[in-house]
């Protein structure tokens, strides 16, 4: 069975981005969020294999909405999406259990290469 | 990775951001302690910036970064919101969008100006000055997660999709097909004299009108969409003239066809334009008529049953009608006599008239009049109307009624001559049959009394270079509109009744000509012009 993803972005831009990088590598986009909210309630709905989450959005940032899935589903795989200069994320973020970051703008290849080593990992 | 797929998406993305941008920046500068506004602000910039670098516009990333980077200084505190931060936000948000517009066009990108980003970077705020004894507004602090909720979430709802607007218009296009097609099997129900075949065609009109107005209900965008553009222009000229404006907007969610939404922009700004510039007086001015010295402006959009209303009302020191009188007599538009007649709401539609104007001055942002009668012609290009009310000392109003939809139009059918021809009926305020021994005559024109006041009689026929109609019984048809803020007859041959038409624009050369907004179908086949009487008379 396919390795189902959730993206969180809160741009329609990147989401449609990211789902066509996803889909082309075979995985079975499930869930779609446009904020932190959203994906806080979709996670629980979904459970997702992976989420691919952005840091920067309105109605709880990523940060937050890492911390409830987290607390909600431990064993949760989230792949932090973020932008450059926002570094200093990335330590609190796998503090809090985050497993791997990307950087925007995506890189098709190294999008794929990190969501397969935390799909296995 | 072939990016040129996401270019539509990335346009129309980037441009809602920088809408929701520069709504912000005057949102805070009217009230600095608008909750979520600077992070809304620095999310803005934000998405911006990593949309442009996913796309490769490194010119966009460089300014929207710039942006983003000024936003962070002033939700971390360091930085105070004011009007210089927003001057540069707003600078940056015409250069993005001049760039958006060359990459839609395909054309090599204009680069921004090269200090920009440096200007940003190195911006502090000019020292207060005079104003020092105003209380510092509240910091800006991190929205709390209670006003995080409270914002409204911009969250794409899983029941919802994003359709091309040309399918839109297609869709309109269609029912329209369908509605003259209707009328046409109503013709031969009626002929064939078959019940039944009446009662299934009159229960499918039911059904088409049904099926109208949920495809309208798609067309609709909210108010919203062109806000922006209107407290870009109120701030801007309030900044030129030196006056101190608060710019308020209610009914941002009233939703309003998108065609009818584009065509709106222009005469709305031109009201407003003329509200700051004309209708508002200095704060001196103000303060010595016992005024608050901020004076307000209000856009208020409204449904009523059927139609939308949109009015922009200033209190500011409003419009004399005696004056406006005066000076179109001063102007020769209008003769001493008629000035008689005039009540003083006709008096202040005297502003509608091309040419007309009672500036004191004409400064380079408006005159008002010099485009109050193209503001009063696109209006009844949609099938509204504009009135204007106004309190000398207190302020004006102008209000805008405007019909829900002009695709599918109720229009009185005429007959001229061997042309038939439609008015809409919004632009209708009665028909009548004037016998021959109603008719005076003052001086060269032909007058008629009608509630109490002269309305003088004009010839469609005469207008539209038609033989004149004959009358052989001494009756005349005619119907009463209102040209230049007078009420006129329009006499014609026949009075034809009212059709449900669905227009079209005419294509080229007819749509050059003067005085045609288009044509319809009738039920029995035959083409009729729909008439811009605002553009003829």
């Amino acid at each position: 069975m396919a390795t189902t993803v959730m993206i969180v972005d809160d741009s329609l831009f990147m989401r449609k981005m990211l789902r066509d990088i996803l889909q082309e590598e075979g995985y079975l986009v499930t869930a779609e969020a446009s904020d932190g909210e959203e994906a806080v309630r979709l996670y629980r709905e979904c459970r997702p294999d992976l989420v691919t989450l952005d840091i920067v959005m309105p109605n709880k940032t990523g940060l937050e909405a890492l911390q409830e899935i987290m607390a909600f589903d431990p064993q949760a795989r989230v792949v932090m999406c973020s932008a450059i200069g926002q570094e200093s994320f990335t330590a609190t973020a796998m503090q809090t259990g985050a497993r791997a970051f990307i950087l925007k703008p995506f890189n098709p290849e190294l999008v794929a290469r990190v969501l397969k080593e935390t799909a296995q990992g | 990775m072939d990016m040129t797929q996401y270019k539509a998406l990335f346009l129309s993305e980037s441009r809602e951001y920088l809408r929701a941008i520069s709504e912000q920046v005057v949102a805070l500068e009217q009230s600095p302690s608008e909750p979520g506004a600077v992070d809304t602000l620095f999310r803005g910039a934000h998405s911006l910036k990593g949309m442009a670098a996913s796309m490769e516009y490194g010119e966009v990333v460089v300014v929207a970064h710039s942006m983003e980077d000024l936003m962070a200084r002033v939700r971390d505190g360091g930085l105070k919101f004011e009007a210089g931060v927003a001057d540069l936000l707003l600078e940056g948000v015409d250069l993005i969008d001049a760039m958006l517009n060359d990459v839609e066009a395909d054309r090599p990108v204009t680069p921004p100006p090269g200090d920009y980003a440096q200007r940003l970077a190195g911006y502090t705020p000019p020292p207060p000055r005079k104003k020092a004894e105003k209380a510092p507004p509240p910091p800006a602090a991190p929205a709390s997660p209670e006003a995080e909720k409270a914002k409204e979430a911009p969250a794409l709802d899983a029941g919802t999709v994003r359709v091309k607007t040309e399918l839109l218009d297609h869709l309109i296009n269609l029912t329209g097909e369908l509605v003259t097609n209707k009328n046409r099997l109503l013709n031969v129900a009626r002929e064939a004299g078959s019940q039944p075949l009446n009662d299934a065609v009159s229960e499918t009109g039911k059904l088409l009108r049904a099926l109208h107005d949920e495809v309208m209900k798609v067309r609709l965008m909210p108010f919203e969409a062109i806000c922006d553009r209107f407290q870009r222009s109120v701030r801007s000229l309030a900044k030129k003239s030196g006056k101190e404006i608060q710019f308020e907007i209610t009914g941002r969610d009233i939703g309003l066809d998108r065609g009818t939404l584009e065509q709106l922009v222009d005469p709305l700004n031109h009201i407003l334009r003329n509200a700051v510039d004309h209708g508002m007086e200095e704060s001196a001015e103000r303060a010595a008529a016992g005024k608050p010295e901020k004076g307000v402006v209000r856009l208020c959009v409204s449904r009523d049953r059927d139609r939308i209303v949109i009015s922009v009302s200033d209190d500011g020191r409003g419009m004399e009608p005696q004056r406006m009188i005066d000076a179109a007599i001063r102007k020769g538009v209008l003769t001493p006599e008629e000035g008689e007649f005039l009540s003083p709401r006709q008096a202040l539609m005297l502003s509608c008239i091309p040419g007309f104007s009672t500036a004191r001055e004409v400064t380079d942002v408006s005159g008002r009049g010099v485009g109050m009668d193209a503001v009063n012609a696109a209006i009844q290009k949609l099938g509204g109307t504009l009135e204007i009310e106004s309190e000398p000392g207190v302020g004006s109003t102008f209000t805008l009624k405007l019909p829900m939809t002009i695709a599918i139009i109720h229009a009185l059918v005429v007959q001229c001559g061997a042309v038939k021809g439609a008015v809409p009926v919004t632009a209708v305020l009665r028909t009548v049959e004037l016998s021959r021994r109603q008719i005076e005559t003052v001086g060269k024109r032909q007058m008629f009394q009608l509630d109490g006041e002269t309305v003088p009689l004009l010839s469609l026929n005469r207008v539209l270079g038609l033989p004149l109609g004959r009358f052989p019984n001494g009756i005349l048809p005619l119907f009463v509109t209102e040209a230049k803020g007078r009420r006129v007859g329009i006499v014609v041959d026949r009075l034809l009744g009212q059709h449900e038409l669905f227009v079209k624009p005419f294509g080229r050369p007819l749509s050059r000509m003067a005085g045609l907004a288009g044509g319809a179908t009738l039920g029995d086949g035959e083409i009729v012009t729909i008439l811009d009487l605002a553009d003829l008379l």
